[in-house]
């Protein structure tokens, strides 16, 4: 009996385990898009000569150049096209580039500025540089024909996972929910805004100082969810526990009289 | 008496001496005979001729004649005059001597033709007595023959290849040169002083033509190119030509041609004014553009397109029609933000297009920024975040008393 109720335990670890990791690795992608800017596969490059270049351009550069080279960079999940003129390195067709510098962000009309003869909504004036490898791949993932599923999946397990994993681990160990969901819904909320600023620091991304913030608060709401989770799971605890429910039932049922 | 008689006869005798000529220092001259013409280099003048003649005069005497001058003393009415020194010195002459004197004669261009003598006036010393001063008239006859042939070069047209003269391109001037005198003209060498802005390709700035006969028209032909920095308007060229004719061996004419240089793109966005200069969501207003020609000549049919705002302008187009040089005109256009328009800059690029006065269609772009805020909400986040926090903490504050008061029941 006693060895059966251990497999059980391992069984639902395994599976809390499991969730967990699942969790954790949807959030990925949502995360490293999100925080990569500007950025996307490069669909073409042009090379186009100084004179085919509006003045207003090349003075941008302060110096004539021979010729400008020219990026068109198409965002993998909402599709939206931008034009780049680089102003030093040179970049290869479908590679992932985010924009790393910029000297000007514009929304223009494409026809006034026709480098590709098809459309594209911003030209940016500025420099490209490939991400660190885990955003090549994800990128590169996103740009895939799932892409975009894979990308709706990862933003709603940002923003409602947490929530989700909490109750299905407490129902696959109690079969109920307790006190101690409360703290631990708000860590992990916490804990993925801080992976998600993290990663925001890392492409000089701005974050709000809101964000900031809570993004810190999984340090004070982890010892306090393990706090409550133990005194929830102590004698004590469960009384007062039990004793909350009732109230709340009963004052659910007197609430319906 | 007598005395007095005496002295008042010497006095008198002493006043004749000392009042001599002599004494004076007056020379008395005497007429002679002692010189003769023996050549002229040139006896026919033409009406407004300006010559150098050679007179050559002979002392025929067997004595030498010392301190010579020679001076022609035209008559101030004359058809002829002297134009250097009348009088020149000439020294002593050695018997039976030869010297020749140069002139330069001009005769007037209303001077009637007939024969006009020239006195001239040779003076000299001779002998042991240097006071006394001799002099000779001599006369010279010189024909004035009526006008002479000359040649008169005249520009009939000028024409450039291609009509249509544009800067930073190859150009030919074709000046079409006629005689119009009676006179064949020589040796033209026809100069072009071309200026900084051209540069002769091929070939230098001068043109040489052998001959020129009456009623005959030559093409001078200059290949030159235009810099690419030269403005539009006219511009003008000194054409020197030095020929020769039966007149005289040297002629200049000077006079001045002119192109007309098509102007580049003159038209220019000379101000724009984004009223009110910061524009929010929602937000309407004015965007004024002055535009400018700068070029020499009025152009004509000139729009304005604006690409790139259709979410921030009422409208993108606007007709100007003519717009004179140097006069700015502004046009203005409706400003809405909609409310659906992206946050950001917006590279605005303005299209002028114009006709010049050739026909020639021009365009020209140009980017302006515009940023659009986003409309400041009616109340500020932080308020809300405030209102929001304060509602949580109320809410779980009441919990917390209802639940204590519940147990303690």
């Amino acid at each position: 009996m006693r060895m059966c109720l251990s497999n059980k335990k391992i069984y639902k670890t395994t599976l809390m385990l499991g969730a967990i990791i699942c969790y954790l690795l949807l959030v990925v992608p949502y995360i490293v898009h999100t925080n990569l800017g500007d950025s996307g596969i490069v669909r073409e490059i042009k090379r186009i000569e100084a004179q085919s270049m509006p003045d207003d351009i090349k003075d941008v550069f302060g110096r004539e150049k021979e010729s400008y080279t020219v990026l068109m960079v198409q965002d993998t999940i909402s599709k939206r096209s931008f034009a780049v003129i680089l102003t030093k390195n040179a970049h290869v067709t479908d590679s992932v580039v985010r924009v790393s510098d910029r000297i000007i962000d514009w929304h223009v009309d494409w026809h006034g500025l026709d480098f590709f003869g098809r459309r594209y909504d911003d030209l940016i004036v500025g420099e490209v540089q490939n991400p660190s490898a885990t955003a090549t791949l994800i990128e590169t993932i996103l740009s895939s024909r799932f892409g975009s599923t894979l990308f709706s999946i990862s933003k709603a397990v940002f923003h409602l996972g947490a929530l989700v994993l909490i109750i299905y681990i407490s129902f696959l160990f109690y079969n109920r929910p307790a006190l101690w969901n409360i703290p631990a819904v708000l860590t992990c909320y916490s804990f993925v805004v801080f992976w998600d600023n993290r990663t925001a620091n890392l492409y000089q991304v701005v974050v709000p100082d809101m964000m900031r913030y809570f993004g810190y608060m999984f340090l004070i709401l982890l010892p306090l969810t393990i706090k409550l989770w133990r005194y929830e799971e102590s004698e004590k605890g469960r009384e007062k526990l039990e004793a909350i429910w009732e109230w709340i039932t009963s004052t659910a049922l007197s609430s319906k009289k | 008496m007598s005395r007095a008689i005496f002295l008042t006869i010497i006095l008198l005798a002493l006043l004749v001496i000392s009042s001599s000529p002599v004494d004076a220092g007056w020379t008395p001259e005497e007429e002679q005979n002692r010189f003769c013409i023996t050549n002229v280099s040139q006896h026919v003048f033409h009406p407004g001729d300006t010559e150098s003649v050679d007179i050559t005069i002979k002392n025929f005497e067997r004595i030498r004649l010392y301190n010579a001058t020679i001076e022609v003393v035209p008559d101030a009415d004359g058809a002829i005059k002297v134009i250097n020194t009348p009088k020149q010195y000439i020294g002593d002459i050695p018997p039976g001597k030869e010297i020749t004197v140069a002139y330069m004669f001009y005769t007037d261009k209303n001077s009637e033709e007939g024969v006009y003598y020239l006195p001239i006036s040779v003076k000299w010393k001779f002998g042991a007595d240097y006071s006394v001063v001799f002099n000779q008239t001599l006369y010279i006859g010189f024909e004035i023959s009526g006008r002479a042939d000359m040649a008169e070069l005249n520009i009939l047209n000028v024409t450039t290849t291609p009509a249509q003269i544009k800067p930073g391109k190859n150009i030919s001037l074709n000046i079409v040169l006629e005689n119009l005198g009676n006179s064949e003209a020589r040796s033209i060498r026809a100069i072009l002083s071309m200026g900084s802005l051209f540069a002769p390709i091929q070939s230098d700035n001068e043109v040489h033509i052998s001959s020129l006969e009456p009623d005959d028209t030559a093409v001078l032909t200059y290949n030159m190119y235009l810099s690419k920095w030269a403005r539009g308007g006219e511009h003008p060229f000194y054409l020197t030509m030095e020929y020769e004719d039966d007149s005289r061996m040297f002629n200049t004419k000077n006079t001045t041609v002119a192109i007309v240089i098509s102007g580049d793109p003159a038209v220019y966005i000379h101000d724009i004014i984004l009223e009110p200069n910061k524009l929010t969501t929602g937000s309407g207003g004015l965007l004024m553009i002055s535009l400018i020609n700068v070029g020499a000549e009025e152009v004509n049919n000139v729009k304005i397109r604006i690409t790139g705002g259709d979410k921030l302008l009422t409208e993108t187009y606007r007709f100007i029609g003519s717009l004179s040089p140097e006069k700015p005109v502004t046009t203005t256009f409706g400003v809405y933000a909609d409310t659906k328009a992206k946050i950001g800059r917006y590279g605005l690029n303005i299209d002028i297009s114009y006709v010049d006065s050739s026909g020639e269609r021009h365009t020209r772009s140009n980017l302006y920024e515009v940023t659009l805020y986003p409309k400041k909400p009616f109340i500020p986040k932080k308020y809300l975040y405030a209102i929001g926090g304060l509602i949580a903490v109320s809410i779980l504050a009441y919990l917390f008393i209802f639940i204590i008061s519940r147990k303690e029941k």
